[in-house]
């Protein structure tokens, strides 16, 4: 009988001790310190959308060329992006290209080569806005390697030889959508994901 | 106005009904003794009401009682201690023999009243806060399920979707940090503010649920202005011996598989030692509607848990363990960057990627892992008090990926998730539960938590923090002839810290928040089938870390969201009346309640946009506001023939923003049920067969605020559920069931379902569940 007790007790006292202990090392094995904050430096960011371009006309002489630039240093929220206004001549065709970095690293990351690799799945597009939409086209020179071929859109034609005439230069805008077929086979419409959808505004005179 | 009316018809008939029962002359005593459910001591001084004379009398030192000149014939016996669930008893008198009857302790809710000597006593219990309970016999049937099927069929709960693998349950319109889970008595602590966040626990180990609605914040926190989600294990086993169950179920509508093992165990000679184990596994592929595959959709879950226990003379201990990890796929149409993008797949009015089915689980993707660790000890003094002393430690890890972008083409980030959070709360609880002592027992409480957040990942949508809570309460009750009375005050401090991190600087911010709890309850027993509650309750929620520091995007529901550390606490008033009528064949209750929120935290959207690269969003801050929730819910049971049983239930909720006069946003829509359920013990080689056929009508919610949501509220709609099945179909004593989920196949959208967007509802599903037992 009494033999029987102390080995209950014994087992007791084992059984609160291994509680304890395994309390204690599941406790003691977080090495995840609140109060030791990561710095909160958004990694996934573009900062800086530049498009290069010059009158196809005029490629000898270097007056006509532009590099307008959308650059938001402070990525989402915080202060507003800088947005230069595009300004073109009507009648003639502009050779764009479009760079993208990633101002926040050293050297700059140039995110758009990464565009470049995934071109399969990519694809710009640009809309100028309702008041401009007959007088300026834009014109996709860069093609991926799907079978059939399809448009990629980092270089471009923007074309403002329209029949129409005006006197007053038109104020509107161009947007520029980055569309990313992931999961559903690349079109030439629109994906429903959309990686990046900027608007610079645009003066034609 | 009309259930008004019904209210009040049905209340008179009744009260008729009663007073017409015929009387008889004969007398005979009624002799019975009650006693603890577990340690079968005896108790002193318990009420015992013999309806519908109202004769009371009282039991003496050793649990004995006698009541004289007892009519032949009928009769209910009420059985009332403070601290134990009361009985309801049907009694045929004269009685052969006397009558034992063992309560159970209301800190045991896995027992049920124990009566002997009468195979027909019934038996019903009772409790001053509306509860709802879904024990193991009705969770049996929904067994395999997922826990939001399986509180979806109560009355005043709905759930919140986030697609066919995550779902939250709203009570009585509220949800997320609103309303506690408290698992085996411990409150589950995970990122439980998003919208997103299902509760990480196995819907395989859940052998009770029950659902307190309105505020309940006096023993399980501030916070639970809601309500709560009590969730209990299998109780130890309390014969030496060895058993177990083997659970197999399986779905057609995303093929999911998913199965379980239980084993329990009591050892010693004294029966001292018990335990039990569990573990699940399920797995399912992409879920389908009427129409087309729910790609990425696909979920899989692993839970293991294990609990061993104790028993001294005196006192108890138990040490209990559970891990849960989980893997869902997210809607992957539901990913999209910006407005426009949202706005173009609503016009299509279908998910704009549809692939054929698969178990893969690709991005956007949830993975979670869960972990507690706990150890109760429980002490009885001799006087019948007790203390009890609950430590636990609970480890939430949620990681959440988004779909790779040609900006995370770069090799270090691919692999990254856009949230990595970690969530480690340990809490301390004491409770002291007095004898009663001049007519009052109650519990005396103390409660410490300690919770810190630590944030890694591409994104910090929210910061790290370390937030402390303490809280101390008291609760008592008393009863007097037909009356019953329940109240409590509590009081809690709250310490929250933020740490921000500023060209690798740390930076803190400190927020304090300290305020009381209260609750009165009172219940008038009018007859033994007819009582009426009446309850008060005010309570408190501090602002979540969500609600004060959130920043950033939300891919889902194409929103930039910003915190507002300037929020101050919320503070709810609930007022609540209940009647519950439960006579023979007909069951019946109704509530009715008025909910008001004072400094009530939303979302809405500011007039300002944000412009980033990925478009222009809406920004949405969090605000403040009055609000006013009120709610009618009835239930209405009625057994028709001994076999054959009706049931119907409506749920009214109409809730409104007071400061700016307009509809509150995403409220569940009212809704009707009504269920027909067959029954027999026997028939042929086949016991306890069953038949069940269950139809649901949810309307369109209409009160819906104008120009904020981003569509119109989904129309109304109607489910019907079918099932059957039987056990002891062989000597094997196999329990099996057979039925199917929106068996009409309907195309539906809830209001609710977050995913609403982007494509309906799940279609028609077809179960088979098999248990085992050995």
């Amino acid at each position: 009988m009494k033999k029987n007790n102390l080995s209950i007790k014994y087992f007791n006292s084992r059984f609160i001790g291994i509680t304890i202990i395994t309390i204690l090392t599941i406790s003691s094995c977080s090495k995840e310190d609140p109060k030791q904050p990561l710095p909160s430096n958004p990694q996934e960011v573009l900062t800086t959308i530049l498009i290069k371009g010059y009158n196809q006309n005029d490629s000898l002489n270097t007056n006509d060329q532009f590099n307008y630039k959308w650059e938001d240093l402070d990525g989402d929220g915080g202060n507003l992006p800088v947005i230069d206004t595009i300004n073109l001549d009507s009648g003639i065709i502009y050779t764009c290209e479009i760079i993208i970095l990633d101002k926040t690293k050293t050297p700059f990351d140039t995110v758009s080569n990464a565009i470049e690799e995934e071109k399969n799945a990519h694809q710009f597009f640009f809309t100028p806005s309702a008041n401009l939409i007959s007088k300026i086209k834009a014109e996709i020179l860069d093609f991926d390697t799907n079978i059939p071929s399809l448009p990629v859109g980092l270089s471009f034609n923007l074309n403002t030889k329209s029949n129409q005439s005006f006197t007053t230069p038109i104020l509107g805008s161009l947007n520029m959508v980055l569309s990313h077929y992931d999961g559903v086979p690349k079109t030439i419409e629109k994906s429903s994901e959309s990686d990046f959808d900027i608007s610079f505004p645009l003066k034609l005179k | 106005m009309k259930s008004f009316a019904f209210f009040a018809l049905t209340f008179w008939f009744f009260i008729f009904i009663n007073n017409a029962i015929a009387q008889q002359k004969q007398t005979f005593i009624i002799k019975g003794i009650i006693t603890d459910s577990v340690s079968k001591k005896p108790l002193i001084n318990a009420t015992v009401i013999l309806i519908p004379t109202k004769k009371i009398t009282y039991s003496n030192e050793n649990g004995i009682f006698e009541i004289t000149n007892v009519l032949v014939g009928k009769h209910q016996l009420s059985i009332n201690y403070l601290g134990y669930h009361p009985a309801l008893l049907n009694i045929e008198v004269p009685l052969n023999g006397t009558l034992k009857v063992e309560l159970p302790s209301e800190e045991n809710h896995l027992h049920d009243v124990i009566i002997a000597t009468d195979k027909n006593l019934s038996i019903s219990e009772y409790s001053l806060q509306n509860h709802a309970v879904l024990d193991a016999k009705k969770l049996d049937i929904l067994r395999g399920q997922t826990m939001g099927d399986m509180l979806k069929n109560m009355a005043g709960v709905t759930l919140l979707n986030s697609g066919p693998s995550i779902s939250k349950p709203v009570i009585r319109g509220l949800h997320s940090n609103r309303v506690t889970v408290l698992n085996n008595g411990i409150k589950q602590e995970g990122q439980n503010w998003g919208a997103d966040h299902g509760p990480e626990i196995d819907p395989f180990a859940i052998n009770k649920l029950e659902v307190i609605k309105g505020a309940s914040s006096l023993q399980y926190g501030p916070e639970a202005i809601g309500g709560v989600i009590k969730i209990s294990a299998k109780d130890f086993k309390q014969q030496n011996g060895f058993s177990g169950t083997y659970s197999l179920s399986g779905f057609s509508n995303n093929w999911q598989v998913a199965n379980s093992l239980f084993l329990e165990g009591n050892h010693l000679k004294k029966q001292n030692l018990s335990w039990r184990f569990q573990a699940s596994y399920r797995k399912a592929g992409d879920s389908k509607t009427p129409e087309y595959v729910l790609s990425n959709t696909a979920f899989a879950e692993f839970d293991l848990g294990s609990a061993v226990q104790y028993k001294f003379k005196n006192s108890s201990i138990e040490y209990s363990f559970s891990y849960f990890q989980s893997s869902l796929g997210i809607l992957r149409a539901a990913h999209v960057h910006n407005v426009s993008d949202l706005q173009n797949t609503i016009a299509n009015g279908k998910p704009s990627i549809i692939k054929d089915f698969t178990y893969d689980i690709g991005r956007p993707k949830q993975e979670v892992t869960h972990l507690i660790n706990a150890v109760k000890y429980l002490y009885l003094f001799k006087n019948s008090s007790k203390i009890s002393v609950d430590l636990s430690q609970q480890i939430n890890n949620r990681k959440e990926f988004d779909v790779l972008s040609f900006l995370s083409m770069n090799s270090d980030l691919k692999d990254k998730p856009a949230y990595d959070l970690t969530l480690t709360t340990n809490q301390i609880s004491v409770k002291y539960e007095h004898k009663k002592f001049a007519g009052f027992k109650g519990i005396i409480g103390v409660s410490l938590s300690n919770q810190g957040n630590y944030a890694t990942g591409k994104q910090f949508f929210i910061p790290n923090f370390i937030s402390n809570n303490y809280g101390v309460y008291i609760i008592e009750k008393w009863n007097k002839k037909h009356w019953q009375a329940e109240g409590g005050i509590r009081y809690d401090w709250i310490n929250f810290t933020r740490y921000i991190n500023v060209n690798n600087e740390v930076q803190s911010n400190d927020l304090n928040y300290q305020n009381a709890s209260g609750s009165l309850g009172l219940t008038y027993l009018v007859n033994t089938y007819l009582k009426i509650t009446g309850n008060i309750s005010t309570a408190w929620r501090a602002p979540s870390v969500n609600e004060l520091y959130a920043l950033g995007l939300h891919a889902a529901v194409a929103s930039y969201e910003q915190g507002n550390s300037n929020l101050i606490a919320e503070q709810s008033y609930n007022t609540e009346l209940n009647i519950k009528y439960n006579k023979n064949k007909f069951e019946w209750d109704a509530s009715i309640y008025h909910h008001v929120i004072n400094n009530f935290i939303y979302r809405l959207p500011s007039n300002t946009y944000n412009t980033s690269f990925r478009g222009v969003f809406p920004v949405f801050n969090y605000t403040q506001t009055n609000a006013i929730l009120q709610g009618f819910e009835t239930n209405l049971s009625y057994q028709l023939q001994k076999n054959f049983t009706i049931n119907s239930a409506y749920t009214f909720l109409h809730a409104t923003d007071l400061s700016r006069n307009i509809p509150l946003i995403f409220m569940p829509a009212n809704r009707i049920q009504s269920g027909i359920n067959w029954q027999i013990a026997k028939y042929k080689k086949l016991k306890n067969v069953f038949i069940q056929i269950n139809h649901q009508y949810v309307f369109e919610q209409t009160n819906v605020p104008a120009g904020i949501d981003f569509t119109t509220a989904p129309a109304a709609y109607q489910l019907v559920d079918f099932s059957f099945g039987a056990n002891d179909f062989t000597k094997a004593k196999i329990n099996w069931s057979i039925g199917m989920q929106n068996a009409l196949n309907s195309s539906y959208r809830d209001y609710l379902s977050r995913y609403r967007y982007y494509a309906l509802d799940a279609g028609r599903n077809v179960f088979i569940k098999l248990s085992i037992p050995f």
